[in-house]
């Protein structure tokens, strides 16, 4: 058993360095997730407002059945087609991370025999973004 | 009734575009980037193993040490992201000019027919990451839309890449990545 290297004694500057990037680096976080959650929160907002001043004493109920049974058969198809893509766009995804997962395993071998001391990304064997990671 | 009817249908179409944009076009986004990035670290591999750069050099490690940090944390390169540190740059410039030191350094280092190979890897490095930035918001998507149907120069291009202070991003994936190696030196 080798012995574990020693811990890496920081500078005060270092130190303070680190910390100011870390809290810039919580804001950029809570900037990266606020604009796509806010805007999904808009979307609902907007639409609720419109539907309240438009709706007058109908209850939201009624209007949710009347809009359904409004529905016309190119929408559905419409609907349909684009669920479809989205559909078959993720499934293209699911089958070249397996690819990536079983091409990957042989391409690391392959460069470790050459460079012994090859240095990885530090993905998920599938390449994704490993779960810590994510924001 | 009709007027409701059209609000809500067109509710409905934000929300799938949404939908499409945020679990179908931004994962795309990062694996593209991603790959691109894969791509240049490949070629700086062969143009190791074909003997043009010694796999111990300086530069070798540290251009090969900033692509895995990037694709690492591919996920993170935002404008917003480059805006925030961009704001506060000067106390991080402090801390990563010893980088490009570094980095200067294992440049002076390599021949001369290396030193333009690998200078050029890097600077296709940060060229992806710039392109991958712009195209992530709709407003620089038509700054960079009318500067390429303009016919900008790569050179020119480049030249932008660097006031928009994209090595900025490289040092933050980096720094993230090294911290988190320290804390696992760390004993438990």
């Amino acid at each position: 058993m080798g012995t574990p290297p020693p811990p890496r004694v920081r500078s005060k500057a270092e130190a303070e360095f680190l910390v100011r990037f870390k809290k810039l680096d919580i804001l950029a976080d809570a900037v990266h997730l606020i604009v796509p959650w806010g805007s999904l929160v808009a979307v609902f907002w907007f639409t609720y407002l419109m539907v309240a001043q438009l709706a007058g004493k109908a209850t939201l109920a009624d209007i949710g059945i009347k809009v359904m049974g409004d529905i016309k058969l190119p929408q559905v198809l419409a609907y349909l087609f684009g669920v479809s893509g989205v559909g078959y766009g993720m499934s293209e995804r699911r089958l070249r991370r397996k690819k990536v997962e079983h091409m990957g395993g042989h391409i690391k071998a392959l460069e470790e025999a050459l460079d012994p001391t090859r240095s990885s990304s530090g993905l998920t064997r599938r390449g994704t973004t490993r779960p810590e990671d994510r924001i | 009734m009709s007027n409701i009817q059209t609000v809500l249908q067109i509710a409905i179409g934000f929300i799938l575009l949404w939908v499409l944009f945020y679990f179908g076009v931004r994962p795309y986004r990062e694996d593209a980037i991603r790959h691109r990035l894969f791509e240049l670290r490949d070629e700086l591999f062969l143009f190791a193993i074909n003997g043009g750069i010694s796999f111990d050099s300086p530069a070798y490690s540290i251009l090969r040490g900033r692509i895995n940090a990037l694709i690492r944390f591919a996920h993170t390169i935002t404008l917003s992201r480059i805006l925030i540190f961009g704001w506060v740059r000067d106390s991080i410039n402090e801390y990563t000019g010893k980088q490009q030191h570094r980095w200067a350094e294992g440049l002076k280092c390599l021949p001369e027919p290396s030193r333009v190979t690998v200078e050029d890897i890097s600077n296709r490095v940060q060229l992806a990451t710039f392109r991958h930035l712009l195209w992530g918001n709709p407003f620089t998507v038509v700054i960079y839309a009318a500067a390429f149907l303009s016919g900008t120069e790569k050179e020119e291009e480049l030249k932008r890449a660097r006031d928009w202070k994209i090595a900025l991003i490289e040092e933050q994936a980096s720094v993230a990545q090294s911290s988190e190696r320290d804390q696992e030196l760390q004993p438990a």
